[in-house]
């Protein structure tokens, strides 16, 4: 019986193990092969999709008690603000024409 | 077999309980500082996206696979062993705690022989033969360093709790099966685990094709 559980445990890890694996083998594939867009996206998809079965797989993230459930929930939405902020100021200060006092990204001082 | 029960706590059930929220508390924490880094990358890599994609080109991607390999089974050993020590099974746990220490080592191996090649190829900021000429490139391998040198720091620290969480089990020196320890130690593992998830990408693919 514990033999039995035991090899079920092993089982468990190794198809969870394989999976990120094959995922992992995935995302360097599409960052050779695709280009633009695509090869920027689809291997952070993959990441993303490995990151979630250590949450779920091994972090057992869905049964979570309150508190520990909104440390993770608070730390994603802190990181979520310091993103969403910081390319608010990034993406519009391209915008401001060069005499306005502010630098296109990329532009270097001739001063 | 040590005393599992400890002061302020009245059953083991609250105890594990605190012990997991705290270890979720410390990990928020560490989240938050390693997404101020993913930031900081994201924005540079927004301003210079081909000095980033071009010395992204210099980066060992073969060994830089390799690690990504080893630390994805070193997540499920780790894993493993959690489930082991729950079940009581003190071979299997030790077992499994053993090959997670082995394929972390083996990491941080392999991160030693890119570093010694990336100081080689003279990949290194402010370096005067830095083979990159272009605007943006060193501060790719400024997060480069950054990145994977704070991210070996975590992993070492991580394999010295592991190493000392195998020797305890081996020798029966904490109650590994009533307490959280060894999820609380697995969470830490699977923590730094997952940055490394996204650190591949970021430092070896995006761009590369």
């Amino acid at each position: 019986m514990a033999e039995r559980s035991q090899t079920r445990m092993i089982l468990r890890a190794a198809l969870l193990c394989v999976a990120m694996l094959a995922l992992a083998a995935s995302s360097v594939a599409a960052a050779l092969l695709l280009g633009g867009w695509a090869g920027t996206l689809v291997p952070l998809g993959i990441a993303c999709a490995t990151a979630a079965i250590v949450a779920v797989g091994f972090m057992e993230v869905p049964h979570l008690d309150a508190v520990s459930a909104i440390s993770a929930a608070l730390a994603l939405a802190l990181v979520a603000v310091l993103f969403g902020l910081t390319f608010t100021d990034e993406l519009t200060r391209a915008h401001i024409p060069p005499g306005f006092g502010g630098m296109a990204p990329g532009e270097v001082s001739t001063e | 077999m040590p005393e599992a029960l400890h002061e302020p706590f009245e059953d083991i059930a609250s105890q594990r309980s605190a012990e997991q929220a705290g270890i979720w508390i410390f990990l928020a924490s560490e989240a938050v500082f390693f997404g101020g880094l993913f930031l900081g990358y994201a924005v540079y890599r927004h301003r210079y996206p081909e000095a980033f994609a071009e010395a992204l080109g210099e980066t060992n991607l073969v060994l830089g696979s390799v690690n990504t390999a080893l630390l994805l089974v070193s997540s499920a050993t780790m894993a493993l062993a959690v489930w082991a020590g729950r079940a009581g099974a003190r071979r299997l746990t030790t077992a499994a705690l053993v090959a997670t220490l082995v394929l972390g080592l083996a990491f941080l191996g392999v991160k030693g022989v890119e570093y010694a090649e990336d100081i080689r190829h003279h990949l290194v900021p402010g370096h005067p033969d830095f083979p990159v000429d272009r605007l943006g490139a060193e501060m790719f391998f400024s997060f480069y360093w950054a990145m994977t040198g704070l991210h070996g720091l975590h992993m070492a620290i991580g394999l010295g709790i592991i190493g000392w969480t195998a020797h305890a089990v081996a020798q029966e020196r904490i109650a590994w099966r009533e307490t959280a320890h060894l999820h609380v130690v697995a969470l830490y593992w699977n923590l730094v685990d997952m940055v490394w998830i996204f650190l591949f990408p970021l430092l070896y693919l995006v761009g590369r094709g």
